[in-house]
């Protein structure tokens, strides 16, 4: 299967970039120890990726070993740009260590890998559990721990919670007059959606952009689910349907409540710096720091008022009123939504093919 | 010589946050849209196209509207398509972002994108290609230069994330 998968990127190299696994190997043998394994990740070992994709590799060298910055380190072949990762096996191990950990804690990922370095160990796990090993051993975990199944969760999950963050979003914008941003976070959350369900059948991450493609491909039975979803609507009047439909969708694809009464009581409006300082007729909400001020009209003060001093305010507790000001200045930047829990897996209606419960 | 009517903190962050935090993306979208044409994969022309125009007009917005902060990811092609609302380069704009039932022919949307991507490149300059031999350096010395200005207006560094981890704890 290793020997197969193995050829099937040599080809796809050959036919894209004229390049030989061999040379590869030689751009990057300054990097070796003698004792590593050579994991080749990304687009082009997963049977995606076209004549621009790069190829990821992860040298996982032995306890003891140099290893490089989680930026990679850039290699061009002719056309072919080779991203390298170094890191030694006891650092992978320590990665998944805390991909476990962060699965059995129901604090929301925002934060544990929710940001474009976590998404980047998120990327590095999934090279390890699905990479093409092109040289040395393949790498063995520590007993009692399944690469893939934790690799998987963690990509469920992750998707699972931005489905949760969208799809929130999508209705709150729909209730505050706002069917742009409605719309858009609509199609995101069926998006996200899409991608745990794919998931959760233990296929390797891919960035977004290979979604559709996916859809069109080893994941062609979830097309049609996608399909209404694929064009935003024109005009306003549509974006309530589109939603409803969206959240219908998702439900569906994750098994899970999505709508926006539910999951109220687990998000709050966060303030950074915004200060209410009035001035005669003038109702400065200042962020000086930003360099950012509103004019807010007196119903709007008033319901900033009535949010009280605190630096976050649970969106369940919020007037329609103070949500319609709150969601304004979110969509500004101004404001943070934030989950006081995760989305457990094991909370998700998904069929998880091959995915093991992590342990 | 041209003068700014806004104040120079605010025209300088406007100014850096397009050219780091949206100009590199863009470039790559381009890329990204001619392989994925080249080797047939409709769905990633999709997306990508997509990508393009929402990276495209948050960089548009940025240099037309001044808008600060940028918000999260989620809702920044709805800000920026709000602020761009009185442009005619809005409408170019929300139709790559909203998608196509029926893709365009292949040259018609790299025409689109590309003609999209040289409208904002027009306003926020060139930032060379960091992913290409060409531009590594090239795109180092320009983030050189950033970082100064920035500095100089009392602003922090908004270089993409991933180059600046560590040296800014």
């Amino acid at each position: 299967m290793s020997g197969a998968r193995r050829e099937q990127l040599a080809e796809r190299l050959r036919g894209f970039h004229a390049v030989e696994l061999e040379q590869v190997l030689e751009v990057i043998d300054y990097l070796r120890d003698g004792e590593d394994s050579v994991l080749v990740g990304g687009s082009l070992a997963y049977g995606l990726g076209n004549e621009k994709s790069d190829l990821d590799i992860v040298v996982a060298g032995p306890p003891g070993s140099q290893s490089s910055s989680r930026m990679p380190l850039e290699h061009f072949i002719d056309t072919l740009r080779v991203d390298v990762w170094k890191l030694r096996v006891d650092e992978l191990e320590a990665l998944f260590e805390l991909a476990q950990s962060r699965l059995a804690d129901p604090a929301p990922f925002a934060g544990a890998f929710g940001d474009v370095f976590e998404q980047a160990d998120l990327k590095l796990l999934h090279r390890v559990a699905y990479g093409v090993v092109i040289d040395g051993p393949q790498l063995t975990p520590e007993a009692g721990r399944e690469y893939r199944a934790v690799a998987g969760q963690l990509l469920v999950r992750e998707y699972a919670e931005r489905m949760r963050h969208a799809l929130f979003l999508a209705q709150l914008a729909q209730a505050a007059g706002r069917p742009l941003a409605a719309a858009i976070n609509a199609r995101f959350g069926v998006e996200d959606a899409l991608q745990a369900a794919i998931a959760a059948r233990g296929v390797p991450f891919s960035d977004n952009k290979w979604l559709q493609t996916r859809l069109e491909g080893e994941a062609g039975d979830l097309r049609e689910a996608y399909r209404p979803f694929m064009v935003l609507p024109e005009g306003g009047e549509a974006s309530a349907t589109f939603v409803a439909a969206a959240v219908g969708a998702a439900e569906e694809l994750a098994g899970t409540a999505l709508a926006a009464g539910a999951l109220a009581a687990d998000a709050a409006w966060e303030n950074g710096g915004l200060r209410l300082l009035p001035a005669g007729d003038l109702l400065a909400l200042l962020d000086p720091e930003q360099d950012v001020v509103y004019e807010l009209d007196p119903e709007e003060a008033e319901a900033w008022r009535a949010l009280g001093e605190g630096p976050s305010w649970s969106c369940a507790e919020c007037s329609e009123a103070q949500g319609e000001l709150c969601f304004s200045l979110y969509a500004e930047g101004m404001l943070k939504l934030t989950w006081s829990r995760g989305l457990p897996v094991g909370e998700l209606g998904l069929r998880v093919g091959e995915l093991d419960e992590v342990r | 010589m041209k003068s700014v009517d806004l104040g120079a903190r605010r025209y300088i962050w406007c100014r850096g946050k397009a050219a780091w935090l949206m100009g590199p993306p863009a470039a790559q979208w381009l890329e990204d849209l001619r392989g994925a044409l080249a080797a047939g994969q409709t769905g990633l022309a999709r997306h990508v196209s997509r990508q393009l125009a929402e990276d495209c007009a948050v960089m548009l917005a940025l240099t037309l509207t001044h808008g600060r902060p940028v918000p999260e990811p989620n809702m920044r092609a709805a800000w920026a398509l709000e602020r761009l609302a009185a442009e005619p380069v809005a409408a170019d704009c929300w139709e790559l972002i909203r998608g196509f039932d029926e893709l365009p022919a292949d040259e018609q949307l790299v025409e689109r994108c590309a003609e999209l991507q040289r409208r904002a490149r027009e306003l926020v300059g060139h930032v060379p290609d960091a992913l290409s031999p060409e531009g590594y350096y090239p795109a180092l010395g320009l983030a050189r230069e950033w970082i100064e200005l920035v500095s100089a207006v009392g602003e922090g560094g908004f270089l993409p994330g991933e180059w600046t981890r560590g040296s800014d704890a």
